[in-house]
């Protein structure tokens, strides 16, 4: 089921002096088992995108079909149910998180969604060890008694207990530690790669989302300012830089060579295949530094 | 659900009202309020009418807005005129299968119906166009010269700026909690009465359990920043009267005094 945004618009306090047009004439799409990231500066309007597409706010003008049904025609049992395929993180768990232990916490999803008790506790088992949350540990504690790190992640495990389609990540990695946003990432791809799982993710951190995806939308102003593949995200590098948003430093070494004239193809993902690349350019001697 | 629920929202704008000293903001809604009661079904209601409009023309914000303030109360509104009506013994001057309407009923009705509406209106003015700040500093200052009654002058209104602030945090937070239950599936609409009154408990105790957890962290905000209570503590904004605001109560005083005497 594609993800089709047409013409979206979304404006916040309308009719006040605070007026804020969030989301500007915003089209999209986003096909079934992609893996996308989202890049932007603060207020671009990512969170609120996001949002929209969770039919969490109401757009003002413009359509988003999901596999061809409009959120703006679904009834309440129908969204309730396009929820669960479409699992949302927010970007702040203290958002999210709303019960007072663990278990109730993450199996709020799966107990809405008719699942008898056995059922749901085998998904709250399964999606905290996704999380790097030992459930036989953290079962029964306090939500309110966490760690800014484990909150995030047990607001991750609440939405993947849903075992949702889509699976709409904001700002997943802020906050955690070098390892834990490894294996987050990690779990992420195994998820898109076994399950099938389309992934949506916004993140400040070019070298997360290279890691991880496929697809690279940069957002500003409330509209798309380049939608490209992670190997052709250099082709875009002169709009990264107008946002302030820094290459990582094998992808800038390659963006100023390039400058000069090298003409280095390169998938991002891959920076071993660069190194080899300048070093063969080198050898040969054909280009000047 | 909660969104279209807005007590005491401040609407700022570049307005004559907006720029009046809130205390004498204060002393003409009540002021106008008092009329509005005294004032008889006649020529009398109809002025006060009309100066009211013009006031809220004057604030520079949205109609909207106003009308939000009448929509939780419309219902009360229209039932107690509907109880007026068909209660009210007189003339009869319609007459259905065995309902009587009476001159005396529809004017009671009437009456009642704009006087109502008239206060709320009142009240919102007053809110939409003063910021809870100034709100609190103001009621300060006018009951200032209970203190020497022994009265916690200061402390009342601390209360009431921290209850102002409140209210509104707390329709975040319901918002914010039923907007992340929505995300998991969760569907107010469905199922039993049983089903859904547990759906709202798990809405109603997370508010709860956070506002007391908020209190909890402004008191210690507050204590973090040596507050200790009115005495010795300055202001950082004096309110002042200006020019403007005796020539807003004067020419009000005035309009009033004819239109009721
Ligand atoms: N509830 C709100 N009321 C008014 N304005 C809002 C609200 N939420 C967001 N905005 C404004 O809308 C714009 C877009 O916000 P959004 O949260 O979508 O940005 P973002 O791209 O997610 O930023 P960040 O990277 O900081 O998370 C911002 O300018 C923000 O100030
Ligand atoms: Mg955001």
């Amino acid at each position: 089921m594609p993800i089709e945004i047409e013409n979206l618009v979304y404006i916040y306090q309308k009719g006040t002096p605070f007026e804020k047009i969030a989301i500007n004439n915003l089209s999209l799409k986003i096909n079934d088992g992609e893996i996308i990231g989202i890049m932007g500066v603060t207020g671009s309007g990512k969170s609120t995108l996001l949002q929209l597409l969770n039919a969490l706010l109401t757009p003002f003008a413009g359509n988003i079909a999901i596999n061809g049904l409009l959120l703006s025609k679904m009834k309440k049992k129908q969204l309730a149910k396009l929820r669960q395929q479409v699992g949302m993180v927010f970007q702040y768990p203290e958002q999210q998180i709303f019960e007072e232990c663990i278990f109730d916490e993450v199996a709020f999803g799966p107990l809405n969604m008719g699942l008898d008790e056995v059922e749901a506790e085998k998904r709250v088992v399964e999606s905290l060890w996704q999380v790097g949350l030992d459930p036989q540990l953290y079962k029964e504690r306090s939500t309110a008694k966490l760690s800014g790190g484990e909150k995030r992640r047990l607001a991750i495990a609440g939405i993947l207990a849903l075992n949702p389609r889509y699976l709409l990540l904001d700002e997943p990695t802020a906050g955690l530690d070098q390892e834990m946003q490894t294996l987050l990432l990690d779990n992420l791809r195994e998820l898109h790669q076994i399950r099938g799982m389309t992934i949506v993710m916004v993140s400040h951190h070019l070298t997360h989302i290279l890691d991880l995806c496929e697809r690279i939308i940069i957002m500003d102003n409330g509209s798309v300012c380049a939608d490209t593949s992670s190997d052709q995200l250099l082709n875009s590098a002169l709009q990264l830089d107008k946002l302030g948003i820094d290459l990582t430093p094998s992808l800038e070494v390659v963006h100023q060579l390039n400058q000069k004239g090298w003409g280095i193809a390169l998938s991002p993902r891959n920076p071993e295949q660069a190194g080899r690349l300048i070093t063969e350019k080198l050898a040969n001697k054909s280009f000047e530094l | 659900m909660f969104s279209n629920l807005s007590l005491g929202q401040y609407i700022p704008a570049v307005s004559l009202i907006h720029a009046l000293d809130p205390r004498g903001k204060i002393i003409a809604t009540f002021m106008l309020m008092l009329a509005v009661f005294q004032a008889g079904f006649s020529q009398q209601l109809a002025v006060l009418c009309v100066l009211i409009i013009i006031l809220i023309l004057l604030s520079r914000v949205n109609i909207k807005m106003y009308f939000k303030a009448l929509k939780p109360f419309a219902l009360i509104i229209v039932i107690t005129m509907i109880i007026l009506l068909w209660l009210t013994p007189g003339n009869i001057r319609f007459e259905f299968v065995n309902i009587r309407i009476t001159v005396e009923g529809l004017v009671a009705a009437a009456s009642l119906g704009i006087r109502f509406t008239i206060l709320l209106l009142l009240a919102r003015f007053l809110t939409l166009t003063t910021s809870p700040m100034a709100m609190t500093d103001a009621v300060e200052r006018l009951l200032k010269p209970l203190r020497f009654l022994g009265f916690p002058v200061h402390e009342l209104a601390m209360i009431m700026n921290i209850s102002l602030r409140f209210i509104p945090l707390f329709f975040e937070e319901a918002d914010r909690i039923r907007k992340a239950q929505l995300c998991r599936g969760a569907n107010y609409q469905e199922g039993s009465l049983k089903q859904r009154i547990k759906k709202l408990r798990s809405i109603v105790l997370p508010i709860f359990k956070i506002s007391l957890q908020r209190a909890d962290e402004l008191a210690t905000a507050m204590e973090l920043r040596g507050y200790q209570g009115g005495k010795g503590r300055t202001q950082l904004n004096v309110l002042r009267f200006h020019w403007r605001d005796f020539i807003f109560l004067g020419v009000l005083g005035i309009i009033l005094l004819f239109i009721m005497f």
